[in-house]
């Protein structure tokens, strides 16, 4: 009786994303054709993930806002160039994450990093997320990337080479390579306990 | 197999991307090697801490109103920034009323949404509805689902004008693509047209258009000039993108705009457009250009 239950959620689960699916992509193609009202609908079921990932990328507050107002209104103004409707949330997490490594450098032009990340530290109670904001900034933008859209978008390795716009298998190293400088950092910084292993 | 072997595959078994004939084989080593059980936990520990990391992230409550605002100003422009088109648009609705509207543009779409069966349309998109020609009496006494469309009467003056212009070429058989090849003289416009050797839609580049004029059914006219350049490329750019409707297509549409568009060499071509269903009908053809098209046409409107 559980496995059915359990196999029933799967299967409508599925069927639920599904017509997500589908819902998005008219709203998508109605944006094409330039309604504005579907482009504010699809605006707001995107704002959360996108903010996500854009703290994920720059780790404050404030630069997260930016960056994601400013992908949406990149996204509406080329919203019509946009040939296939399918395509539409790499598109748009592209531009965002484009976005945020444009932060990211004009940041290191101005303020040193650890000054930004830590002038506006995430507030929770678990220690380790503090810490393992702290390692992610340590990250370079292209791993940064990798590891917040596997890890805060659950999104697969083909979807995260297709928003990167490059091979599979790069995404595979960045992603193994992030992972393990990780490690690093939290078992020298947090006492998660563990000898350092020999990395890259 | 060493430790260093089964490195590759411990990561692929922390990302969920290890095959589960490959999975058994690392979970055996897992539970008799000590040192690659410890990196495969903290490995988790990491992905569950950024997981983690990633929930107790909360969108800032004011983020979604800023949000709205900021793409509500960009879908509607501030006024300083429409000021330009706004007097562009009053200039051109005196024209319009003063000539385009002799033309039988305005009774074309008389304020209202006029209801046309594409073969009817098929003229339209050639003659203009106040060109006295038999084929239009025709198309409207038997094609017209909706009485407004009619001739404006038309002052002496007017009449001489139209006789002097030369026959229209006849719309295509079997709503077949044709080039149009005809004068259009209408006194709509503030130069008489010259005959045109061609006009074809995919010969009209942005560097040809000397302006577009459009009517819409709310008896609003717009002129995209120079100042508007971008909204004249979006729109050319939309009409290469055009794919034509299929053979056998046929349903009403209903003709929201009339838009007329005026090249350097004095020859202009006029398409019916019907915003609702992105459709254009230009010369017998029924063609349904690209994004950039409706989008420029939308953007008019706010």
């Amino acid at each position: 009786m559980a496995a059915y239950y359990a196999c029933y959620q799967g299967v409508f689960s599925c069927y639920l994303k599904r017509v997500d699916f589908m819902i998005d992509e008219l709203l998508v193609k109605k944006a094409v054709n330039g309604d504005a009202a579907a482009f504010l609908k699809l605006s707001k079921q995107y704002q959360q993930p996108l903010y996500r990932t854009a703290m994920g990328m720059l780790g404050n507050e404030h630069d997260a806002a930016d960056a994601v107002q400013d992908a949406f209104l990149k996204a509406y103004r080329d919203i019509g160039k946009l040939r296939d409707p399918r395509q539409f949330r790499s598109w748009l997490y592209r531009i965002l994450i484009n976005r945020c490594i444009d932060i990211l450098r004009q940041r290191r032009r101005t303020t040193p990093v650890e000054r930004v990340w830590l002038s506006d530290p995430v507030e929770n109670n678990i220690e380790s997320r503090v810490d393992i904001s702290q390692a992610v900034a340590e990250l370079d933008e292209q791993h940064r990337a990798v590891v917040v859209l596997r890890f805060f978008q659950d999104m697969k390795i083909d979807d995260i080479a297709l928003v990167l716009n490059c091979p599979v298998g790069t995404v595979k190293s960045r992603l193994y390579r992030a992972l393990k400088k990780l490690k690093l950092l939290l078992t020298k910084d947090s006492g998660l306990g563990g000898e350092p292993v020999d990395l890259c | 197999m060493t430790c260093a072997d089964f490195s590759g595959l411990i990561m692929d078994l922390v990302l969920g991307e290890l095959p589960p004939d490959r999975r058994e084989m690392v979970e055996n080593h897992l539970e008799h090697c000590e040192r690659c059980r410890r990196e495969y936990q903290l490995l988790k520990q990491v992905t569950t801490g950024l997981r983690n990391w990633s929930d107790g992230i909360e969108v800032p409550a004011l983020m979604e109103k800023r949000l709205e605002k900021a793409l509500r100003s960009e879908i509607k422009p501030p006024l300083k920034r429409i000021l330009p088109y706004l007097a562009a648009a009053a200039l051109t609705l005196v024209l319009a009323v003063g000539l385009w509207g002799e033309a039988g543009m305005t009774t074309f779409l008389d304020g209202k949404k006029a209801v046309v069966k594409e073969d009817a349309l098929e003229k339209l998109a050639v003659n203009p509805p106040d060109v006295p020609r038999q084929k239009t009496k025709e198309a409207a006494g038997s094609n017209m689902v909706n009485d407004e469309i009619k001739s404006a009467p038309r002052p002496p003056e007017a009449e001489k004008f139209l006789e002097q212009a030369a026959p229209m070429a006849p719309p295509p058989a079997g709503g077949k693509e044709q080039e149009y090849a005809g004068e259009i003289k209408t006194k709509g416009l503030r130069a008489a047209v010259r005959r045109a050797a061609v006009i074809s839609l995919a010969e009209i580049t942005p560097d040809k258009v000397r302006q577009i004029e459009i009517k819409d059914n709310n008896e609003r006219s717009y002129t995209l000039q120079d100042n508007r350049r971008e909204l004249i490329s979006m729109m050319l750019e939309g009409i290469s993108e055009a794919v034509p409707a299929a053979e056998n297509e046929a349903g009403e549409h209903i003709i929201t705009h009339v838009i007329n568009i005026q090249l350097t060499d004095g020859t202009s071509c006029i398409l019916n457009y019907d915003l609702e269903n992105n459709a254009v009908f230009f010369n017998g053809k029924l063609i349904y250009p690209g994004a950039g098209f409706a989008r420029a046409v939308a953007e008019l409107q706010h």
